[in-house]
């Protein structure tokens, strides 16, 4: 009895793994119907693709261009701080 | 001062190495990078829906004023330099910053009163935050640089207040100018934007 309840467990798992690979495979081949992203989706014209490139890319450059140009100026003022105290420093001595 | 001698000075009264940016300076400057961030979504979603529009402006909406805001565009430019005006003179003598700075609130004043009436008007003309995307982006992203604006004659009074009471710490001068600064370099952006 429990033998051929366990059968049954194997047969109907292995049913699903075979079912959700069929899913999975009909969705790779049927990209329309995966098209889950809005924004995507609503990017049709050529106008608000090329908005959309411009400003995923302007959204990403510009923390880096931020964060860059800040440490960039932090570093020259801290050399600028250095070199000034140094040559006050040896006037001193 | 010239920089050297300030480094003297500071060497022979504080042997600790001294500080790259003072903190007030820094966390405004943390504080802009965000706000920058936020106005660059802010110009993202305008650019999408506008690139996205059949025709823009929507038809049956009405133009935006665009000779009247340049010449306040100017205004608010012209107070950024009056403030870069008081803030050299600060440098040198501080009472003679007080007057520079009066003309810099009283400039960046007449750039919020203008703008407020200018709403007025559109609103009249039927531009309200309900009646398109058009009217929803120019109130959002013009609303958000105004209350920027609003914001910044606030801590431009308390600086003139502070000054005043000749208790106006450099730094703390200079944290408020870069705020100001930054409201009025990002005012043209917007203006290109919206309503060019």
């Amino acid at each position: 009895m429990s033998r051929s309840t366990s059968a049954s467990d194997r047969q109907n798992a292995r049913r699903s793994r075979a079912l959700a690979v069929l899913v999975a495979s009909a969705l790779a081949f049927a990209p329309r119907i995966a098209q889950a992203c809005a924004v995507c989706f609503s990017g049709r014209s050529d106008e608000t693709r090329v908005a959309f490139i411009a400003t995923t890319a302007f959204l990403t450059l510009l923390p880096m261009v931020l964060i860059g140009g800040v440490v960039w100026w932090l570093r020259r003022r801290a050399i600028a701080i250095r070199s000034a105290e140094i040559e006050a420093r040896a006037a001193i001595h | 001062m010239a920089p050297r001698s300030t480094a003297s000075l500071r060497i022979l009264t504080d042997p600790r190495p001294a500080p790259i940016l003072p903190s007030p300076v820094m966390g405004m400057l943390i504080f802009v990078i965000a706000e920058v961030m936020m106005f660059a979504g802010l110009i993202s979603a305008f650019s999408i829906v506008k690139a996205g529009a059949l025709g823009w402006p929507p038809p049956g909406q009405p133009r935006l004023p665009v000779e009247a805001t340049a010449f306040n565009t100017a205004m608010l430019i012209a107070s950024a330099g009056a403030l870069w005006s008081s803030r050299r003179s600060f440098a040198q003598q501080r009472q003679a910053a007080k007057r520079p700075l009066q003309l810099a609130i009283g400039l960046g004043a007449f750039f919020v009163c203008f703008q407020g009436y200018e709403w007025i008007a559109l609103i009249r003309h039927g531009l309200t935050l309900t009646s398109s995307t058009y009217g929803s982006f120019f109130y959002l992203i013009v609303g958000m640089h105004g209350l920027h604006a609003l914001a910044g004659l606030a801590v431009l009074v308390r600086a003139l207040l502070k000054l005043t009471l000749r208790v106006l710490a450099p730094s703390s001068f200079a944290a408020t100018a870069l705020f100001w600064y930054f409201v009025v370099a990002l005012w043209p952006v917007l203006y290109a934007l919206v309503y060019l």
